[in-house]
C-alpha cells in the first residue's frame, strides 16, 4: 500500500473516462447526446476492472449498429422514447439531463429503473433492463466479454462433465 | 437430360439421403431430385466455428427479416444469422391453417434437407410400438413387427454411428453403439436418485447421430470425430453428426450410379393406367419454370412427410382422381406429431465446486415408463422424457438485479446447477388431424398449397398434465430446488416429428402402404419418408425412416430383379 487509499468508484470513473475517450466512435444511427447517454450507460452496467468493460469492447458501438441495422423501425422509436424517457427521469430527480449527471446520481436513477418486465407499469418503465440486457449480450458476446473475461474454447474436443471449477476459475461465455 | 434411369427419389434429406444409397450401391442408376439448392458439405457452412463477436450481428437475423421472411421457421430454436439458408422463406413457401388451430412446419428446401438442421437424437422402436395400434384400435395395425425391422435398425446404426449406452430396456431395444457421451456430475446424481426411488424408471444418456469414435467405415468417407462444439446446425465439415451431405451422399457418389438434380420441384407423379404403373414425375425447374417429364422404373418418395403428402395428392388421373394410391381414401389423413413443451425445471444446491468443459451435443433421455408393465388408467400409451444439467453462464443476468462491478463479478462465475426435462409424447392418429389441397391457392409455380389441420385431443392433454406431474415429482425426489412445472400446450408441428398421412397398413382399404412401403395400388411406387407411419411411438422417429428406407429399398431391388414391378 502506498498510504494513499483511493475509493473502488473513484478508479472505476478514471478508467472509464479513460476507455470513453480512448475508444471514439462515430455513431451510425443515435444523435450524439443519445450516444454519450448510451455510452454512459453501457460504462455502468458493465464497467472496466481488471478486465476490460463494455466500452472496452465497443458495446455503445454495437448498440448503436444493431438500432441501425438490425432493429425494426418500431425497435428503433422504442430506443429513442426510452433514452428520452430516461432523461426525463434524471429531470425530475435532480433537475439535470443523464448525462450532466454526478456519477452517483445516475448509479440512483438506473438502481430505480431496474425493474423487470412482470412488475414494470408500462413499456417505458420496462426500458432500462430491456437497454441493460442489450448491453450484457452484447458485451458477453463480444471477443472481449466472452473470451477474456469468460472463457471461450472454438473447439472443445471432447465433453467433460465433472471437472473441479477451481481448474477453470470462471465461467464458459458459450 | 438423359432420360434412362432405374429409380427416382424425391427429396434428399434423411429418408432420400438413405434411399439413394442403397439403390445405387445395389447397381441400380438412381436420379435425386431436390426441390432446393446444391450445398456443399463444408463450403455453405458458413456459420461453422465462428465465434459469435465474428457473425453478422453476433448471430441474430435483422427484425425485419425475421418477422416478414421466417414468421412461422423463427420458432425454431435452430434459426438464426448461420443457419437462414436453411430454412425455407416463409412468404414465398405458403401454407393454410385455420386461425385457432396453427400448425408449425418447420422445413429446411435445399440439397441435404433437414438433416442438416435435426437434433439427432437416434432411438429404437420396440415391439410395444409395432402392436399399439392393433391391442388399443386407435389407428391401423402396423403391418411389420419389431423384428422385421431390427436387423435394419442394426445396419442403419452401424453406418451412421450412432452414440449410446446398452441398458436392456425392453421398451427402448439396444443397438449397434458408439461409445457414449458422458454426463456430468448432477445427471449421475439425479440419474441415482430417480432410479432407487421410481423402480420402473431409468435415466441414460441421449443416444445421438454422433462419431464418438469414428469406424473404418465413417473415416473412408471422410468423417470425423465430434468435436462437442454444439453448433451442428450450421454444418459440421468433420462430418461428425449423420446426414445426407456426411454420410449417405457420399456413398452413394463413391458408386458412380448417382445423378443429383437440384432446383426441381417435383410437381406430380406421372401414371400410365394400362400398365398400372407410375412411369416418373413431371418437374419444374424452379428458377426458369421450365415443365419436364422424367421417367424411371421406380419411384421413391422421400420428401419429407408433408411434402410428398402433397405431392401424391397433386398426382391425378381418371384412375386415381384424389391422388396416387389413393383408393383407400386415407391418403392426407392421421397426420400426427409429438406432443411436447411440458416438464420441469429446477436448480441443484450441490457441486458448486464442480464444472464441465466442452459444449455436449447431446442430453440425458428417460425412456417411456406409463403402459409398459402396467395400465395407466388417465391416458393410452407413454412420453419419454429430454433433459439434462448444466450451470448456466452470463445469460442468468437476466433475472439477476442490479449493475456494475457486483454484477460483472457475479457473473464471471457460472450459476448455480439446474435440471430439467421436457416430455415427447405419443399423439393418437386421428383421421380429423389432415392435410388437403387448396381448390384455389397456388404457390408460386402453379403447385396446389396445403390446408393442414391438426390439433391436440383429449388423450394427449391429458397426457401433457402427467408429463408435467411427473417431472416436478421426479426432480423433487432427486434434491432440486425451486422446481417450476410448465405445461405450455404448444400448438402441434413444432417438435418437427410429423408424419403418418400415407400410412402403411395391412388392409389396401384402409391405409396407402404396404409392409414393404410400397403403395397397395401401384407397385413400382415407394414411400418411405415420415408420412409411411401408422403411428408415432414418443421416440424421435428419424432412425426409424433410415430403417424402413433401408429396408423398402433392398425390398423394392430385389421385387425388381425378379421381374415382379
Amino acid at each position: 500500500m502506498l498510504g494513499v487509499s483511493i475509493p473502488l468508484s473513484q478508479l472505476e470513473i478514471l478508467a472509464s473516462s479513460f476507455a470513453a475517450i480512448k475508444d471514439e466512435i462515430k455513431p451510425q444511427f443515435l444523435e450524439s447526446k443519445d450516444f454519450i447517454l448510451l455510452t454512459q450507460i453501457a460504462d455502468l452496467v458493465i464497467p472496466r476492472t481488471d478486465t476490460p468493460g463494455a466500452i472496452d469492447a465497443g458495446v455503445h458501438g454495437f448498440i448503436d449498429m444493431m438500432l441501425s441495422q438490425w432493429a425494426s423501425s418500431e425497435t428503433q422509436s422504442k430506443y429513442l422514447a426510452g433514452f428520452n424517457y430516461i432523461n426525463k427521469e434524471a429531470k425530475l430527480s435532480f433537475d439535470a439531463n443523464f448525462i450532466e449527471c454526478t456519477k452517483g446520481q445516475k448509479i440512483s436513477i438506473l438502481k430505480r429503473l431496474d425493474i423487470r418486465k412482470e412488475s414494470a407499469k408500462d413499456q417505458r418503465q420496462a426500458f432500462f433492463v430491456e437497454l441493460k440486457w442489450f448491453v450484457i449480450t452484447g458485451y458477453y458476446s463480444s471477443k472481449e466479454g466472452a473470451s477474456i473475461e469468460l472463457n471461450y474454447d472454438r473447439m472443445p474436443g471432447r465433453y467433460q462433465g465433472c471437472l473441479p471449477f477451481d481448474e477453470q476459475g470462471k465461467a464458459w461465455s458459450s | 437430360m438423359n432420360n434412362d434411369f432405374d429409380a427416382i427419389v424425391v427429396g434428399s434429406g434423411i429418408s432420400g439421403g438413405w434411399a439413394i444409397k442403397e439403390l445405387t450401391e445395389r447397381g441400380l442408376k438412381v436420379l435425386l431430385i431436390e426441390r432446393g439448392p446444391e450445398t456443399i458439405h463444408g463450403e455453405d457452412y458458413i456459420g461453422e466455428g465462428k465465434a459469435p463477436w465474428e457473425l453478422p450481428y453476433h448471430g441474430a437475423i435483422p427484425e425485419d427479416t425475421l418477422s416478414k421472411e421466417y414468421a412461422i421457421q423463427k420458432q425454431c430454436y435452430a434459426l438464426d444469422d448461420a443457419t437462414k439458408h436453411f430454412f425455407v422463406n416463409d412468404r414465398q413457401h405458403p401454407y393454410i391453417t385455420d386461425k385457432d388451430k396453427p400448425f408449425s412446419w418447420i422445413r429446411g428446401y435445399q440439397l441435404g434437407g433437414r438433416s442438416l438442421l435435426w437434433y439427432r437424437q437416434s432411438y429404437r422402436w420396440s415391439e410395444m410400438d409395432f402392436t399399439a395400434n392393433k391391442l388399443d384400435g386407435h389407428g391401423v395395425d402396423w403391418p411389420i413387427r419389431y423384428q422385421d425391422i431390427a436387423p435394419w435398425y442394426d445396419h442403419v446404426e452401424t453406418f451412421a454411428g450412432i452414440s449410446g449406452s446398452k441398458e436392456g430396456l425392453e421398451q427402448l431395444p439396444d443397438g449397434q453403439f458408439l461409445p457414449p457421451m458422458e454426463m456430468n456430475c448432477v445427471e449421475l446424481e439425479v440419474k441415482k436418485q430417480i432410479e432407487r426411488q421410481f423402480p420402473n424408471r431409468s435415466m441414460i444418456i441421449g443416444r445421438c447421430a454422433h462419431l464418438t469414435k469414428p469406424t473404418k467405415e465413417h473415416l473412408e468417407l471422410g468423417r470425423g470425430q465430434c468435436q462437442s462444439r454444439d453448433e451442428c446446425e450450421r454444418g459440421c465439415s468433420f462430418g461428425a453428426y449423420f446426414s445426407t451431405l456426411s454420410a449417405t451422399l457420399p456413398a452413394a457418389k463413391r458408386t458412380k450410379n448417382l445423378t443429383i438434380l437440384t432446383d426441381s420441384i417435383v410437381h406430380s407423379v406421372v401414371y400410365d393406367a394400362a400398365n398400372k404403373r407410375a412411369t416418373g414425375v413431371r418437374i419444374i425447374n424452379s428458377k426458369t419454370n421450365e415443365h419436364e417429364e422424367l421417367n424411371a422404373r421406380l419411384i421413391f418418395l422421400c420428401a419429407s412427410t408433408l411434402g410428398t403428402t402433397q405431392i401424391m395428392l397433386n398426382s391425378r388421373s381418371n384412375t386415381f382422381p384424389n391422388g396416387i394410391a389413393n383408393s383407400s381414401g386415407c391418403l392426407g389423413l392421421n397426420l400426427m406429431d409429438h406432443i411436447f413443451e411440458s416438464g420441469a425445471s429446477g436448480e441443484y444446491p450441490g457441486f458448486k465446486d464442480k464444472y464441465f468443459k466442452g459444449r455436449r451435443p447431446n442430453g440425458i433421455y428417460i425412456p417411456r415408463y406409463h403402459n409398459v408393465n402396467t395400465r395407466d388408467e388417465r391416458f393410452i400409451r407413454g412420453f419419454g422424457f429430454q433433459g439434462g444439467g448444466k450451470r448456466p453462464s452470463w445469460e442468468r443476468a437476466k433475472s439477476i438485479p442490479g449493475i456494475g462491478v457486483s454484477l460483472k463479478e457475479q457473473l464471471r462465475k457460472p450459476g448455480s446447477w439446474t435440471f430439467s426435462l421436457g416430455g415427447f409424447g405419443e399423439m393418437l392418429p386421428d383421421q380429423r388431424n389432415r392435410v388437403w389441397l387448396d381448390k384455389k391457392l397456388k404457390d408460386k409455380w402453379g403447385i396446389p398449397i396445403l390446408n393442414i389441420e391438426c390439433i391436440l385431443r383429449e388423450n394427449e392433454r391429458k397426457m401433457l398434465k402427467v408429463m408435467s406431474e411427473d417431472a416436478k415429482e421426479m426432480l423433487e425426489s432427486s434434491g432440486i430446488i425451486n422446481v417450476q412445472p410448465y405445461n405450455n400446450s404448444a400448438p402441434p408441428g413444432l417438435a418437427i416429428h410429423e408424419m403418418g398421412t400415407a400410412r402403411m397398413g395391412r388392409d389396401p382399404n384402409t391405409s396407402v402402404l404396404n409392409k414393404y412401403n410400397q403403395a397397395h395400388d401401384v407397385p413400382n411406387l415407394f414411400v418411405t419418408d415420415g408420412s409411411c407411419m401408422a403411428s408415432s411411438a414418443c421416440q424421435n422417429p428419424s432412425l426409424t425412416y433410415m430403417a424402413l428406407t433401408a429396408r423398402a429399398s433392398a425390398n423394392a431391388v430385389e421385387m425388381l430383379q425378379e421381374g415382379k414391378l
